[in-house]
């Protein structure tokens, strides 16, 4: 019983990361098609605070600031200050689970 | 701006203050609906987990609709020929439809889900009924004005077709492979 409980919470707590890393993913792909990149056709060309992308994600802004740090981490993107790079699009589309 | 720019600047307004608000009290109501609380059915947790689910999708939309697609498409329709910074629409409207898709999803799930429940589940029924009937209703009658824009109307389409590139994200993701 215990270990059933157990089990079930590790699920939800599984499920609700992976829904909240797919939102980050997402966000970043609305904020590259709204503003473009710069020449560098990497840079997404907006300069938005840590609070503003997680109201786009629907997430706290410590939750953000992890995120972001996982997906540079997982070189997904790069992050230089404000600016976000991205640096793997095929697998930030992954990320993002994005349907057809 | 053009006669369509106006015209497609009301239905913005429309969504934003008839359909939406509608559909985001008729999912706080099926969240709140004091049988589903009081019920010990086991269904309840999942028909639970979807509604959250629904509400969260739903708001997601709304926020990326409002701040950042809404504004792309007035936009484009403002947008002088030498402009060179506009919003990738293609893509913009791909990313939203992903989510209406995801939403549905979610909705058949719910009806599936709902269909041996123990409580008296009208208020559920009708965010079934709201969704499909006044959201996907709306949302296909706006799809359907973009297209009618991208095809007939003069300024939407030549900053379309000029200025946006019309690559879809997967798009590009297929050609970042082959080139790897």
């Amino acid at each position: 019983m215990g270990n059933d409980l157990k089990e079930a919470e590790d699920h939800i707590v599984s499920l609700s990361q992976k829904n909240v890393r797919e939102r980050m993913a997402e966000a970043l792909l609305f904020l590259k098609a709204t503003y473009g990149f710069e020449d560098d056709q990497k840079t997404i060309n907006v300069t938005l605070s840590r609070e503003e992308i997680a109201d786009y994600v629907g997430t706290s802004t410590e939750s953000c600031i992890r995120l972001l740090s996982e997906f540079n981490q997982d070189k997904i993107i790069a992050i230089h200050g404000k600016k976000i790079s991205i640096i793997n699009l095929p697998l930030l589309i992954q990320t993002a689970n994005i349907e057809d | 701006m053009c006669k369509h720019a106006d015209h497609t600047n009301e239905i913005i307004d429309h969504l934003k203050i008839d359909v939406y608000p509608l559909l985001q009290s008729t999912i706080s109501n099926s969240i709140d609906c004091k049988f589903l609380k009081e019920s010990n059915a086991p269904e309840k947790p999942i028909v639970i987990d979807l509604l959250v689910q629904i509400k969260n999708e739903f708001q997601s939309l709304i926020t990326y609709e409002k701040k950042l697609v809404f504004p792309s498409v007035l936009k484009v329709f403002k947008a002088k020929k030498s402009s060179t910074s506009l919003p990738n629409l293609n893509d913009l409207l791909q990313l939203t439809k992903s989510k209406e898709h995801k939403l549905i999803h979610h909705i058949a799930k719910l009806e599936l889900a709902l269909k041996h429940k123990k409580w008296d589940s009208v208020l559920q029924y009708n965010l079934i009924h709201v969704f499909l009937e006044n959201f996907v209703r709306e949302k296909l009658l706006w799809n359907k004005m973009i297209q009618d824009r991208i095809e007939s109307c003069g300024c939407f389409k030549r900053n379309y077709f000029d200025q946006v590139q019309p690559a879809t994200s997967k798009t590009i993701a297929n050609n970042e492979d082959n080139v790897t």
